[in-house]
């Protein structure tokens, strides 16, 4: 980890030794720490910073502030285990010394400038620099030069900012991973909320990744925000989209009045004992209940399953409803039965991905179950033998 | 009977039944006697105060049915810029603000460059001549344009990518926001004030509305050039006010406003814009534009979808319509839904109606549209050679015709559209009696129900307020004068006496 590291992307923020100490400098000192790094790869004149960050003043009491201003940072950075010192004051010039062991976020940022061939991983880490605005919150009195340069720089990075996230955004695309591309076209719509060409982008990833009720409601909001802000409707394509949307009631299978759900991955180990009868069962449903956890309500699932299921295993006692009744001697068909609406209940929310490590030692009326249940084709649900 | 208040001597005016009475007695928040003659003197031992009106003219309180409220209270606190010559006036105002304020952000608004000896908006480094040292806002006087000075550039969180933003040839903004930047600007800053300031600025502009004689006041808030912040804090606090506000939540988003419990939606619901920017939508070109007949902002499907859902839900309307091309726009949208519906009985409004046809009174009445309307319009802008006149050349004639209006038995009520005009009922009566064109005058009686009896009937509380009928709420105001006595061109000069509220005195100058 470098002895020195400055952010400028947001409010500022400097380490030194891993100790926050942009408190420990005044303004004028902070000022001209950024104007020496905006500015890293040119020595200037001792006048000109002078003249800049002290318009006000004159000539004599300027240079004399520089002077202590120097001072005052020389004192805070101290030289790297090298001897290198941060700023170099010479007698006309003062500079950033390229030698000096410092991380600044923008010019990691610019070192990657130039470079075609830039991975979606260094695209990635760039992002994160992202903090804010240039120098959130900075501003000089009486330093009009000053002010103006921060205020260029702004715009310079905002841009910046959305011709990285448009990168990652083809790399993504390319890679058809559309829920990240949905992230960054969220990103890029906070900065440029009413553009209509990210909107359709947004709205058409919703609907490639399965999320059509994000797509109604992203459009319902969008919709809501261009009226109140522009007192404008949607254009013509984004109006096509939603109703394309709309009028597909049949969408990847789901129901119109149902909300789509996003399904979550669930995988279980399970094991079989030949001698104990539904012991396959009853350790799928005990597995299934600890991974959902007790929170995880199954509203829909029949309160009788529940009971019928609770003789081989008790857990499952613990997404139901309060007050359900254990009952002794259930018929083997309605556990088997009760088993199959379970794990089509666990499927409606989660793909369910069932290991059994030792198929061979299943009991008989497990391995019955089992042979139902594949038969059933259960979407969703994959079993796994090992 | 013991009662609290009495007045006497007065020139009551009933704007239910337009009878002239010569005393109101009052006990805690309603009317418990008119009457005339000495029939008041069986109370007058046992009354709290007795007011002499002196033989002026005394009526039920006002209300501005169309106010920006929160603007209008805003901008109170604001630099008015309406009078400012060059960019030299502009800076004395700015410079004495700062010096009274120092730090604290500055806005101004109705800046008009028109009326700069440099003909053009200042730009930044104009503005940082007069204060760099708080961030600075000015709007331009119909708030589509905003300048800033640098600090308020770097203060503000401003997304530079967006289209509007002014910029010089070298990349470098020169302040100037316009369009799709301006919204974003305007909503940024406006939703970054905090409801104390609200509160403050509400404090500091209610003396002005009580001394006008204002009991209540429709806040038409939030959506398009406002903020909807504004329009939760009006929900928030409605109760917290001296006079009665009542909330126009300006926003398409129905579902929002019933769950808010509101039964009304929308105020400058804007269907098309104004004559003074060139939007209202006309049939015919601008005088002052050839080529251009103004701006639709929504697709007939998109308003008939609206209403109908309006219509379904029992929600009362309120959309802002200027020219004939708006307003045949909301009548179609208005038949849609009431074919689809049959219900009638919400008493939609429509908003200002500058510029309406015969045909389109025939159809309001048809559908019992209620017109809302603004007459200090036409003192300041009708009549020849003002702004009607040259925006729309000859038809300046045809302009707000009130008298047309009520013959077609269309319910007209009245509002100041603050702050485009004052918040200033008599204002208002007096425009609408003293009408440029004098075939659309109308009697002082039927102005005055405008911003009485009519304007509760447009809020659905015509039952407890909007005239000094027995049982009704204590709402009064007394005059300077009597209307009925003096020229009408004087009306302009008569003040408000007393403002009584519920039964409370909020204003006494006599």
């Amino acid at each position: 980890m470098p002895v020195l590291s400055i952010n400028m992307l947001g409010r500022i923020t400097i380490k030194h030794k891993n100790e926050s100490v942009e408190n420990k400098f005044s303004s004028k000192a902070i000022d001209l720490i950024c104007y020496l790094l905006i500015n890293s790869d040119k020595k200037i004149s001792r006048e000109k910073i002078a003249n800049y960050l002290w318009a006000d003043s004159d000539s004599e009491a300027s240079r004399s502030n520089l002077r202590y201003c120097l001072w005052s940072i020389k004192r805070i950075i101290l030289p790297d285990e090298k001897g290198e010192e941060f700023i170099l004051a010479e007698k006309h010039l003062c500079y950033i010394n390229q030698k000096y062991d410092f991380f600044s976020d923008i010019l990691f940022l610019n070192s990657y400038e130039n470079k075609n061939d830039i991975s979606l991983e260094e695209l990635l880490s760039i992002k994160k620099l992202y903090g804010g605005d240039f120098l959130e919150g900075l501003y000089i009195n009486k330093c009009p030069e000053f002010n103006d340069l921060v205020l260029f720089e702004r715009i310079i990075y905002q841009n910046k900012n959305i011709e990285l996230l448009k990168r990652i955004l083809e790399k993504y695309e390319s890679l058809k991973q559309y829920n990240n591309c949905i992230e960054i076209l969220k990103d890029i719509l906070i900065i440029d909320p009413y553009n209509e060409h990210f909107a359709y982008m947004l709205m058409d990833n919703y609907y490639k990744n399965g999320n059509r009720s994000s797509v109604i409601s992203f459009y319902k909001n969008f919709e809501n925000s261009q009226r109140r802000n522009l007192n404008i409707s949607p254009n013509k394509d984004l109006k096509m989209l939603y109703n394309l949307v709309i009028k597909d009631t049949v969408f990847r299978g789901v129901d119109l009045e149902k909300p789509y759900i996003q399904k979550t991955s669930l995988s279980i180990d399970t094991f079989c004992l030949k001698e104990i009868p539904f012991f396959w069962i009853s350790d799928v449903i005990g597995k299934i209940v600890k991974a959902i956890g007790s929170e995880e309500k199954l509203i829909s699932f029949n309160s009788s399953y529940i009971s019928d299921l609770a003789s081989i295993q008790s857990k499952v006692l613990l997404i139901g409803e309060k007050n359900i009744q254990v009952i002794e001697n259930v018929p083997a068909v309605r556990i088997i039965n009760a088993y199959c609406e379970f794990l089509k209940c666990i499927c409606e929310l989660h793909k369910l991905q069932i290991k059994i490590l030792n198929y061979d030692d299943m009991d008989s009326l497990s391995k019955g179950a089992f042979q139902y249940i594949e038969n059933s084709r259960i979407e969703e649900l994959e079993i796994i033998k090992q | 009977m013991q009662v609290d208040i009495l007045i006497i001597n007065g020139q009551c005016l009933n704007p239910t039944d337009e009878k002239i009475y010569n005393w109101i007695a009052i006990k805690a928040d309603r009317i418990v006697g008119i009457g005339e003659g000495n029939e008041y003197l069986q109370f007058s031992e046992s009354c709290g105060e007795i007011i002499d009106a002196k033989g002026s003219t005394v009526t039920a309180g006002f209300y501005d049915s169309h106010s920006h409220l929160i603007q209008t209270a805003i901008n109170h606190t604001s630099l008015n810029l309406s009078r400012a010559t060059s960019f030299n006036d502009i800076g004395d105002l700015i410079v004495e603000q700062a010096r009274k304020n120092p730090g604290e952000p500055i806005r101004g608004f109705r800046l008009d460059e028109q009326n700069l000896k440099e003909k053009k908006l200042p730009d930044r480094y104009i503005v940082d001549k007069f204060c760099d040292t708080a961030p600075v806002w000015l709007n331009r006087v119909e708030y589509h344009t905003s300048i800033l000075n640098t600090y308020a550039l770097l203060h503000y969180k401003i997304p530079f990518s967006v289209a509007g933003i002014e910029l010089e040839s070298n990349g470098m903004p020169t302040g100037i926001f316009r369009d799709f930047a301006n919204a974003l600007l305007r909503e940024s800053i406006l939703n970054s004030m905090n409801n104390k300031l609200r509160l403050k600025a509400l404090k500091s502009v209610m003396p002005y509305l009580i001394s006008s004689g204002i009991t209540t006041t429709a806040a038409m808030e939030g959506g398009f050039m406002f903020c909807n912040k504004d329009a939760e804090f009006i929900h928030e606090y409605k109760n917290a006010f001296p006079i009665d506000v009542v909330l126009f939540y300006q926003t398409t988003d129905f579902q929002k406003v019933i769950s808010m419990g509101l039964n009304r939606i929308g105020g400058s619901l804007f269907i098309d814009g104004s004559f003074g920017s060139r939007n209202a939508a006309l049939y015919d070109d601008y005088n002052d534009a050839p080529g251009k007949k103004g701006v639709l902002y929504y697709s007939e499907e998109e308003l008939n979808s609206f209403l109908l859902n309006c219509y379904k839900n029992n929600l009362q309307t309120a959309m802002h319509v200027i020219g004939e091309r708006a307003i045949d726009l909301a009548l179609n949208a208005h038949e849609y839904a009431f074919k689809r519906t049959g219900n009638n009985k919400l008493r939609h409004r429509l908003e200002h109606v500058e510029l309406p046809t015969a045909v389109q009174l025939l159809r309001s009445k048809e559908l019992n549209l209620i017109y809302s309307m603004q007459p200090a319009y036409e003192h300041y802008w009708g009549g020849p050679n003002k702004m009607y006149y040259n925006r729309i050349g000859e038809r300046y004639k045809s302009t707000n015709p009130f008298k047309t209006i009520i013959e077609n038995g269309i319910t007209l009520c009245g509002g100041s559209d603050s702050d485009v005009t004052p918040a200033n009922p008599v204002m208002g009566i007096y425009s609408a009696v003293n009408h440029p064109v004098e075939m659309h005058r109308i009697s002082i009686i039927d102005a005055i129900k405008m911003f009485t009896i009519n304007s509760a009937y447009a809020m659905f509380e015509d039952t407890i307020k909007g005239s000094i009928d027995v049982g009704k709420l204590a709402d009064i105001v007394i005059l300077s004068d009597d209307l009925f006595k003096i020229n009408i061109e004087n009306i302009k000069d008569v003040t408000v006496k007393v403002t009584i509220k519920s039964g409370n005195i909020l204003f006494n100058n006599i």
